[in-house]
């Protein structure tokens, strides 16, 4: 009886992160995986352009770029991730994202491999992020799991994936000269 | 309180002058007691020479008076004591800023009076002002019209609490900047209304009927003398004083006095002195009007028995407003007395001369005008419109987008070699009125720290007062632009570290004087551009900071162990800890530890720093550099390896391409330069930024000779590519603090160039020194020092 309550809860639950997250996604590719960005906050795609690499800061930070006169900072997401250094080839996009973090308003690019579509998620087919225990790497930025045809789509937390102080943190090996 | 007997004094006199009859002895007897009073009260007191000459004037038409008592001496004495009172009100105003304060029992209005910053204050009229009265004009008016839309509601639907803190709010606002600008017609009319007002808000009668048209006329008044004000200083003429301003006053002043009830008609039980001031009078009448108007206001409030602080405090300004207003008819009165006693005619202008000394709008303008206006004619107050600052910021950003399309148009190929004349003279056209938009675009958002730093001036005057020192504040480099929102953001942390210099940095004027130092303490503000820095500076005279005192505190506190040995600096960068006071009191000026540490936050907030400098003795200095956040700055770009970076010109001293005999090494890791004897440390950019592909061979390359701080250092790098203005734009968001790395900036071809911060680099030789003597010689905890510049 009382798992059956339990799970109850738990499925009850799992309708409440769907109701919460449906909506439409802009999905991408990072090598063989596809991930969700909330549409409102993507503002724009470009192309790949020239990325001044910003010395002394952590691998994951590509640089920044001048967009249209302001200069925002490029995160490539595979090395956030923990992957491998992506390959650049002619699909190889920059997503500026723009989202507001404790007031301030970020605007942010995300070199990801592959832009792929615009996908509208119902709270049904959404479901809460699976626990992977504290062995693993760092997952809060996933908000939910999104299906759709088979696929799977991990649907991200975007003001999670960088906040301001972990930019900040300085690679120390750049500086022993 | 002293300034104030002689005051209430002469006020007294001039009420018994007036009754004084010359066929009654007892009158008369009555008028030279009470002058003698006021004189043995002048004695114990230093007061102004115009006030002792015109005392002197007293005395000796009342001696003529004594040997001669008719009419015509008795008038003379009349308008002998007239003189004195506008002397002792002056020179009262000039000493106290306000009645209540002295009013308020408080001991510290002895000391003030001894300082001399008013005076510096008050004479201090130029370009500056005329702009300040600019703002104050437009501030005014959208104030005005705020709070004829509030009046127009409170005539419809009746006053609620809102709309009267509203209206206070406005006259409030006017009243401090006029007071601030030393309108005083305009303070003292703003004050009255404000009184009433206050009268209304406290619930002591409603805002209705007669009183709230009094505040209609006072809104209608307050516009058309602001008109007037910006006619005057716009046509260099006098500002003359409207005389319904006192007639208003005085209505305002009974409407909040009487407990008048509103239903009965507006103005019927409202004294109106307007129907005889309003016409057009010779000078001499309306100096009669205006000062029987003020002696009124005088004996009222001297005779008060019940003293209600607010209403004495009014006709006191009243008063003021009177003699004022009477300025221009005063000469012809003191060239009377002088005749009248027959004293010599050098004592007239003596006499004239508070008069004339008094700081009206016209004085102001003179001056301005004779700095700021070169056309001979006018000066003309710049109009000023407020706009959203996030349209001021939209529009910087597009011109900055234009700037580089622009770039591109003219550096595309295909239009670079076009033969046609007519393009090419487009193309240079384009390129200026471009280049001329981002000047005027960049412009906008600076503005000079003369605004805050007169603000400091003026409260460390206020706050030297209540702690009972002397300080004069000496302003440099106001004219040093910054952008605006960091001239908003710098007020705090500046208001902390005057108020601290003051309090705990400048001894008391006895114990200065038993060390050997001037009585006056000295405190330097000053603001200079520096190698692209904002560095503004505040420098005491007073005692310096208590290391001893500073590292007891921190070990008791737990901040550091017993058994640290710290530099200098460090013990000195103690203070700026949370909660951190070595005062043994907390006083209402400083000594809760907190403000210390506000400063640092707004500085750091500022990506600025701030180092302290002190001498035991001597004094301390605090230094904040600032960067530019949305200045151009001239740059070197270089190359290293494939990457490119600017470097600040101003922190250039030169580049040389070094030989092979000029490179020192020791210990294969720590490479110097031979600069003509001058030994310099020599870093590599590819090493210090991480670039790859640079030049490795130091005499291929080429050397940039930087400074910072005092310091030089050398960095070996490819090549000089060009030298062009940038505009310094912040990282992004997101990105953080990055050492070495001050800010990003568009290039010519699009791409993002980073600007090197030279304060880091050579703050990093610095520490490595530092290291090295510790005997740690590693520089792993570099990065984590530098993050914090």
């Amino acid at each position: 009886m009382k798992s059956q309550v339990e799970n109850q809860a738990l499925i009850e639950g799992a309708a409440a992160v769907g109701e919460q997250l449906a909506g439409k996604y802009m999905t991408f590719k990072l090598a063989n995986e596809e991930y969700g960005l909330e549409i409102l906050k993507v503002r724009e795609i470009i192309g790949l352009m020239d990325i001044t690499r910003v010395p002394c800061t952590q691998e994951f930070m590509s640089g920044v770029i001048n967009l249209r006169g302001k200069v925002i900072p490029v995160i490539d997401l595979r090395l956030k991730f923990g992957m491998e250094r992506c390959q650049v080839t002619d699909q190889t996009v920059i997503i500026v994202v723009q989202y507001s973090l404790h007031g301030r308003n970020m605007t942010m690019g995300l070199l990801v491999d592959q832009v792929l579509e615009v996908l509208s998620i119902e709270a049904a087919h959404i479901e809460p992020p699976p626990e992977f225990g504290s062995s693993t790497l760092r997952s809060d930025f996933i908000l939910g799991i999104g299906k759709a045809e088979k696929r799977v789509i991990f649907l991200l937390d975007i003001g999670r994936i960088l906040n301001a102080e972990e930019a900040g943190a300085v690679a120390q090996a750049a500086v022993a000269s | 309180m002293d300034g104030c007997r002689v005051r209430l004094g002469v006020e007294e006199l001039a009420s018994a002058i007036v009754a004084a009859d010359p066929s009654d002895p007892e009158s008369i007897v009555l008028v030279r007691r009470l002058l003698t009073d006021v004189a043995a009260a002048a004695k114990e007191q230093e007061l102004t020479t115009s006030v002792t000459e015109a005392l002197e004037g007293t005395l000796t038409a009342a001696r003529l008076l004594e040997q001669n008592a008719d009419a015509e001496t008795c008038a003379s004495l009349a308008k002998a004591i007239e003189v004195l009172q506008k002397a002792v009100t002056l020179c009262h105003r000039e000493r106290a800023v306000s009645c209540n304060v002295c009013r308020g029992e408080n001991t510290a209005t002895d000391s003030a009076a001894k300082v001399p910053a008013t005076v510096a204050a008050t004479k201090e009229r130029d370009a500056d002002t005329i702009a300040l009265i600019g703002e104050f004009l437009s501030e005014g008016d959208e104030g005005l019209s705020r709070a004829d839309q509030i009046l127009m509601s409170v005539e419809k639907d009746g006053a609620g609490s809102d709309a009267i803190n509203g209206l206070f709010r406005v006259f409030h606002t006017i009243k401090g900047v006029a007071g601030f600008l030393e309108l005083f017609e305009i303070q003292s009319l703003a004050h009255t209304t404000e009184s009433m007002l206050n009268c209304c808000r406290e619930s002591l009668f409603p805002l209705s009927g007669g009183r709230l048209d009094l505040v209609f006329d006072s809104t209608a008044v307050m516009r058309r003398i602001l008109g007037e004000l910006r006619v005057a200083v716009e046509s260099s003429k006098e500002f003359a004083t409207a005389e319904d301003i006192v007639s208003l006053v005085t209505r305002l002043q009974a409407a909040s006095e009487t407990a008048w009830d509103g239903a009965g008609g507006p103005g019927q039980a409202i004294p109106d002195p307007r129907s005889t001031a309003r016409h057009p009078l010779s000078p001499d009448a309306t100096t009669d009007v205006l000062t029987e108007s003020a002696s009124d206001l005088a004996s009222d409030s001297a005779s008060d028995s019940a003293p209600d602080l607010a209403s004495d405090a009014t006709s006191d300004v009243a008063s003021d407003v009177a003699s004022d207003v009477a300025s221009d008819a005063t000469s012809d009165v003191a060239s009377d007395l002088a005749s009248d006693t027959g004293a010599d005619a050098q004592r007239a202008p003596a006499i004239v001369q508070p008069v004339k000394e008094s700081p009206t709008v016209g004085a102001a303008r003179a001056q301005g005008s004779a700095t700021a206006d070169e056309n001979g004619g006018g000066t003309k107050i710049r109009a000023t419109i407020k706009v959203d600052l996030e349209r001021v910021d939209r529009l910087v950003e597009m011109i900055g987008e234009l700037v580089v399309v622009e770039a591109m148009v003219v550096g595309a190929p295909e239009i670079a070699h076009s033969a046609s004349a007519r393009v090419r003279n487009c193309l240079s056209q384009l390129e200026k009125v471009t280049h001329d938009l981002q000047d005027v675009g960049m412009r906008m958002r600076m503005l000079p720290v003369s605004g805050v730093f007169q603000k400091m001036a003026r409260m460390a005057r206020d706050v030297g007062r209540k702690a009972g020192k002397q300080v004069a504040v000496v302003l440099s480099g106001e004219q040093t632009e910054m952008d605006r929102s960091m001239v908003e953001q710098i007020s705090d942390p500046l208001v902390h570290m005057i108020r601290n210099s003051i309090d705990h940095g400048i001894e008391p004027p006895d114990v200065r004087r038993k060390i050997g130092k001037p009585e006056e303490g000295k405190v330097r503000l000053s603001a200079s551009h520096e190698g692209g820095h904002v560095v503004i500076e505040i420098a005491d005279d007073g005692r310096g900071l208590n290391r001893e005192a500073i590292l007891k505190k921190a070990i008791a506190q737990g901040l550091i162990k017993a058994t640290d040995t710290l530099p200098e600096d460090e013990i000195n960068s103690l203070i700026f800890a949370p909660g951190f006071s070595t005062a043994e009191k907390v006083t209402d000026i400083s000594g809760r530890g907190v403000g210390m540490d506000v400063v640092r936050r707004n500085i750091d907030a500022m990506r600025g720093r701030v180092t302290i400098k002190s001498v035991p003795g001597q004094g301390t200095t605090f230094k904040i550099t600032l960067p530019l956040t949305l200045a151009i700055i001239d740059g070197m770009l270089v190359a290293c390896g494939s990457e490119r970076y600017i470097i600040p010109t101003l922190s250039i001293i030169e580049s040389i391409q070094p030989e092979a005999a000029m490179l020192v090494t020791q210990g294969e890791r720590n490479e110097m330069l031979n600069m003509r004897g001058n030994i310099l440390p020599l870093l590599r950019m590819d090493r210090l930024l991480g670039a790859k592909g640079a030049i490795q061979d130091p005499s291929k390359g080429l050397v940039v000779i930087i400074e910072g701080s005092g310091r030089r250092v050398g960095l070996l790098v490819d090549e000089v590519i060009a030298q062009q203005q940038v505009v310094i734009k912040s990282m992004g968001e997101g990105v953080g603090e990055v050492p070495f790395v001050s800010g990003a900036a568009i290039l010519s071809d699009g791409r993002v160039g980073l600007i090197v911060n030279v304060e880091g680099i050579v703050a990093l030789i610095a520490e490595r020194r530092h290291r090295s003597f510790a005997g740690e010689g590693s520089l792993a905890s570099v990065g984590a020092v530098s993050g914090t510049n």
